[in-house]
């Protein structure tokens, strides 16, 4: 492993336990759906004018079952020295192991994950590099593991471990390999065409000296794992202004000049045409700063032969 | 002769939200805002670069939720609808601002824009702004590709390539009845890679697919070039890396253009700010307030007090930082011409939302980029990838390494204490979802009907979006109630297909809500021997 390589990428302080803690870890029966969506099509009616109607609130609720009635381990990766596990007993596999161990060892017993790296290993078991045991608590559902080396595979053994020490396996996980955290030791180069047809290993002609320049480059330039970015437009939904501290007012002034002529006349206010609504009436609104405004509204007969005018004007001033 | 290319990649991607099931939906402002602020002004760019006769090559993502949704009668009707009250919002705030000329000057961009959408929208393109971008692609300026079916996270799918595969299939055949055409690369969601979904892309046709720097940098063996020529997979996918150094420029927040005093503050939208009364037509039917997209200030400072904005200013600044960036871009094909002895390729990936919506000076800044690197220089020559794999067809072979470009690089913005718990029951669903393929090879009727609403919801379900924005706490209710509603159906789905009991009015609703890829064959589920990819054994 290489020197960037031990800069922590995803902090390694410990994770305190689960966060997601369910209640139920031996699952019912499935009872899976406890809502079902509503067949009428009356939600395309529009709401009633005025009523709040929440945006995200459809007619049905569906609740998701806490397992579904099975025994198994998952396992996934989080990054090189994370890994996460979800796991759910079935009832009846508690029924077994209580009729196999007797009902207060199983309830004596610790349950653990056994945490194997079997990197490059037909694993049978017990032949892991190593292992780990993590103790988990009663209703646990799910654990992110801390692992020390990157680019390992590993799996899982869900159990429980007894007093005397003895293990017995309630279920593994499936095998996930973590990521590298740098530059690949493996340094041997394979040259390719798009085809694929004349694989060669080949050390390419002219080039950097050697592969140590994929380490200049990336210590060289400030490297950064993922972006920090701005994240997508998912997130700007509502881009609320943060509120001012303390105490605090605003305040502005808007002025609405308003009035009516007949609909087919032109309407000026300032000079700038107005639209009329069907009756003839208008309304603009304007903020008005400090100073003051002279402000004509004129209307124009529609064959022109007749003007009015009104002026009116206004001035504002804030201390 | 040139030394060396950039290939610029926009991304453009948006999840699954339709709800006619509602007058008017918060979450699907998302699109509309989109449409006015991103897609059409970065479609008029490229069309006046393309009629200005400027010799360019981009490429461009549209993801297949996108892609159906812009192509959605309901959603192109009520956009047209939200574009035609925001023109008239625009009028209001024409008059409103008469006696402030700093503001009206704004409010008149604002309107001028509005009324242009409109027109470019409507009248141009007859809604359907994608056959304004297959155009540029037949002109040989773009490059068209797509990413997975709802943009599922495909590293944490390991446990059933199938549904990998299933998001590829279903991806590649509505890309291909758009655009007429197959894409040659794929954008990975999230740029998530996984050894092994190579294998999956390479089945399919695709040549190339982009990583995250670190993706390609600690691929194995480890590769000579670095993130400067792409790498092929040992299945013959080439994968190319992403520059942070020219990511760095665009995307940061602290230290990118965007955050540039002259460009427009996104956060100062009048639909937050204005009279009550005034903006309420103009807000949500409920009386919440949102973003109007008419947004009068820039930046300034690190300052409450904000300036009004001004365009000129703006754009004199989006001219210089395009400049800089084409010099910093020349200095660095230089550097590495120079160590590499072959011409290197800087490929530079945005989220396509970051142009026009949050960095408003963004298309501006890619419409003087373009025409600075087709006239004043003569170092670095845009490209696609696809291009560069065709004049570059020899590379070296390795195996890119587990990688993504959320936060810290791997997986756990996706896989956190937030969304965690939503894994048991995708996997559960992709399961049963292949259980049902199998076991109805040849459905008819009804039963293929539900089938195949099961393979959307499955599908609709698993966008990468929904733990994403779990994770980052905006619209968390919106994004939980959308998994369990998509997992609820999809269970109900397998329960009543299995009993041989589908509630035909009750999947006609379904179908009428969840209505993407209509086209959609639920057999892509039957696993088959080579989703069993073997990309994980050690290298």
């Amino acid at each position: 492993m290489t020197e960037r390589a031990g800069e922590p990428l995803s902090g390694r302080e410990p994770l305190p336990g689960p966060r997601e803690v369910t209640e139920i870890m031996v699952s019912e029966p499935i009872s899976e759906l406890k809502v079902i969506e509503t067949p009428e099509l009356t939600l395309v009616q529009e709401p009633p004018q005025g009523v709040f109607q929440p945006a995200y609130q459809l007619s049905t609720e569906y609740e998701l079952p806490p397992g579904y009635g099975e025994t198994r381990i998952v396992l996934q990766v989080r990054d090189p020295y994370w890994l996460h596990a979800y796991w759910e007993i079935a009832r009846e596999t508690l029924v077994e192991l209580e009729s196999k161990l007797g009902p207060s060892s199983v309830l004596a017993a610790q349950k653990i994950l056994r945490v194997h790296d079997i990197t490059n290993l037909e694993f049978d078991g017990t032949n892991s590099w190593y292992s780990f045991d993590i103790p988990v608590t009663e209703h646990a559902n799910n654990w992110y593991i801390n692992v020390e080396r990157a680019n390992r595979s590993y799996c899982v053994d869900l159990g429980l471990k007894s007093q005397d020490g003895s293990f017995v396996l309630i279920t593994r996980s499936n095998v996930v390999k973590t990521p590298r955290d740098g530059v690949s030791e493996v340094i041997d180069e394979e040259w390719m065409t798009i085809e694929g047809i004349e694989r060669a290993v080949q050390p390419a002609g002219r080039g950097p000296s050697s592969p140590e320049f994929v380490r200049e480059v990336s210590e060289k330039r400030e490297f950064l794992m993922g972006s920090e970015a701005i994240t997508s437009i998912s997130s700007p939904g509502r881009a609320m202004l943060a509120a001012p501290r303390g105490f605090w007012l605003k305040a502005d002034v808007e002025i609405i000049v308003h009035g009516a002529t007949d609909p087919t006349a032109r309407v000026t206010i300032q000079g700038v045409p107005v639209k009329l609504r069907p009756d003839g009436s208008f309304s603009v609104r304007f903020t008005l700063p400090d100073g003051t405004q002279v402000i004509p509204i004129e209307a124009r007969s529609a064959d022109g032969a007749e003007v009015r005018t009104i002026t009116t004007t206004i001035s504002r001033k804030t201390d | 002769m040139e030394q060396g290319y950039l290939a610029i990649v926009l991304h453009a991607h948006l999840p699954y939200v339709r709800h006619p099931e509602f007058p008017e939906f918060l979450e699907e402002l998302w699109l509309f805002e989109a449409i006015t602020e991103s897609y059409v002004p970065l479609l008029k760019a490229l069309n006046r670069l393309a009629g200005d006769g400027v010799d360019f090559r981009l490429t461009i993502s549209f993801s297949p939720t996108l892609i159906s949704m812009l192509r959605d009668p309901l959603l192109q009707e009520r956009y047209v609808r939200h574009l035609d009250k925001l023109v008239e919002l625009a009028e209001r705030e024409v008059d409103r601002t008469r006696w402030l000329p700093e503001f009206n000057e704004n409010a008149r961009m604002y309107r001028d824009r509005f009324y242009e959408v409109r027109d470019i929208y409507e009248n141009q393109y007859g809604r359907d702004i994608l056959t304004g971008f297959k155009r540029l692609a037949r002109l040989g300026k773009l490059e068209l590709i797509t990413t997975g079916a709802t943009h599922g996270y495909f590293p944490l799918m390991e446990l059933h390539r199938t549904c990998v595969r299933a998001q590829v299939e279903v991806a590649l055949d509505l890309f291909e009845k758009t655009f007429d055409m197959r894409p040659s690369g794929f954008w990975l969601p999230e740029c998530g890679y996984n050894p092994g979904d190579d294998q999956i892309l390479k089945q399919n046709g695709i040549k190339y697919f982009f990583t995250d720097a670190h993706g390609v940098l600690f691929a194995s063996p480890r590769p000579r070039y670095g993130v400067y020529a792409p790498i092929y997979c040992p299945s013959g996918v080439a994968a190319f890396g992403r520059d942070m150094e020219s990511s760095k420029q665009v995307w940061s927040a602290r230290e990118g253009y965007p955050g540039d005093f002259d460009y427009r503050e996104f956060y100062r939208d009048i639909g937050y700010e204005l009279d009550y009364d005034y903006i309420r037509p103009y807000i949500l039917s409920d009386g919440t307030r949102i973003s109007t997209g008419i947004k009068y200030y820039r930046i300034t400072g690190k300052t409450d007090k904000k300036e009004p904005y001004r365009r000129d200013w703006a754009l004199n600044k989006a001219a210089i930082h395009a400049g800089n960036f084409m010099f910093n871009r020349e200095k660095q094909v230089e550097y590495l011409a120079s160590v590499m002895g072959k011409k290197p390729i800087v490929v530079a990936p945005y989220d396509a939302e970051l142009f026009g919506h949050w960095w408003f000076e963004g298309p501006e800044w890619l419409d003087f980029l373009v025409r600075k690197i087709a006239y004043d220089q003569k170092t670095i020559r845009l490209i696609t990838c696809g291009e560069y794999l065709a004049l570059n067809p020899r590379n070296q072979v390795s195996l890119p390494s587990l990688s993504s470009w959320g936060y810290k690089g791997y997986n756990e913005v996706w896989l956190e204490g937030s969304n965690d718990w939503i894994y048991r029951h995708l996997h559960k669903a992709a399961e049963r979802m292949m259980e049902l393929a199998r076991s109805f090879p040849s459905a008819s009727g009804l039963t293929v009907r539900a089938l195949n609403q099961a393979a959307r919801e499955l599908l609709l379900a698993q966008s990468s979006d929904w733990a994403f924005i779990m994770k980052t706490g905006t619209v968390v209710s919106y994004a939980v109630k959308r998994v369990k509603d998509h997992i609820g159906r999809f269970t109900k789905l397998y329960h009543d297909i299995k009993a041989n009991s589908i509630d035909e009015s009750w999947l006609g609703e379904i179908e009428r809500r969840d209505n993407i890829f209509p086209d959609i064959d639920y057999r892509v589920y039957c696993p088959v021997e080579s989703d069993n990819v073997t990309g994980a054994v050690a290298v």
